[in-house]
């Protein structure tokens, strides 16, 4: 089989947050499909790359065009405190700066 | 970069918030139905909770120097349909406003301190409004030139 186009391969964006209180991924994932509805909440290509549960924080992996609106859409979760700190292209960066 | 909250201050908050001046609500803003019932009053900032667009009244606005507060604890408390129908409405209430040249204030008009923002999160969440960051750090900071 031909490898796809390199250009047309997923462009990711790493987002680091912390979190206050109980973290739990359905509650969560419920709220962002109630949020962005079926059609963005796929576009968003969401994942949860890393998570420290001891630091409490949390590195999600999503489209690069909708890293931003993720961000903005994590502050308005109601069942757990989500506080986005960083955007970055590696979970390196995301990871390690401040 | 200011804000307006509608509860007693908590000395915790403002160190975190990111925000140079958290301001009381009481006595500074006018909470109206419509936008309209607050052109005779003397506030010069005006909270109409329906979001209603009323072209007429938003350009007596301009002429009379009132504006209009977008407050994001609408977003932050809602949620589901009515946070849906809330999004659009904002939504098109600050794009009238950017087109009729009314400058406007955007604060968290926060409840309590568990729905009380930082600046960064507020300009996140102006970004699901269509606000530019640009335009919403001016629309945090216009508190400062009014009062």
């Amino acid at each position: 089989m031909k490898a796809p186009d390199p250009t047309r391969r997923l462009k990711k964006r790493y987002l680091r947050a912390r979190y206050i209180g109980a973290y739990d991924e359905r509650k969560l994932q419920a709220e962002l499909l109630a949020l962005f509805g079926e059609l963005n909440y796929g576009k968003l290509y969401l994942k949860t790359a890393k998570h420290d549960h001891a630091q409490k924080k949390i590195v999600f992996r999503c489209e690069r065009s909708k890293a931003h609106e993720l961000a903005g859409a994590l502050s308005l979760i109601k069942s757990v405190r989500i506080i986005p700190e960083r955007i970055s292209g590696s979970i390196k960066g995301a990871t390690t700066k401040p | 970069m200011y804000d307006i909250i509608n509860f007693q201050l908590a000395e915790s908050i403002l160190p975190n918030s990111g925000f140079s001046k958290i301001l009381p609500a009481k006595d500074l803003v006018f909470e109206a139905n419509d936008c309209s019932s607050a052109l005779g009053r003397r506030e010069k900032l005006v909270y109409c909770s329906s979001y209603l667009v009323d072209s007429g009244a938003l350009v007596l606005f301009k002429q009379k120097k009132k504006y209009p507060v977008i407050a994001l604890k609408d977003i932050i408390e809602t949620d589901s349909f009515r946070r849906a129908h809330l999004l659009a409405k904002i939504s098109f209430f600050a794009k009238t406003c950017e087109n009729l040249r009314l400058p406007y204030v955007l604060c968290t008009y926060a409840g309590s301190p568990e729905t009380h923002r930082s600046v960064a999160e507020c300009i996140l969440i102006a970004g699901l409004l269509g606000i530019e960051p640009r335009m919403a750090k001016k629309a945090f900071s216009i508190i400062g030139e009014i009062i």
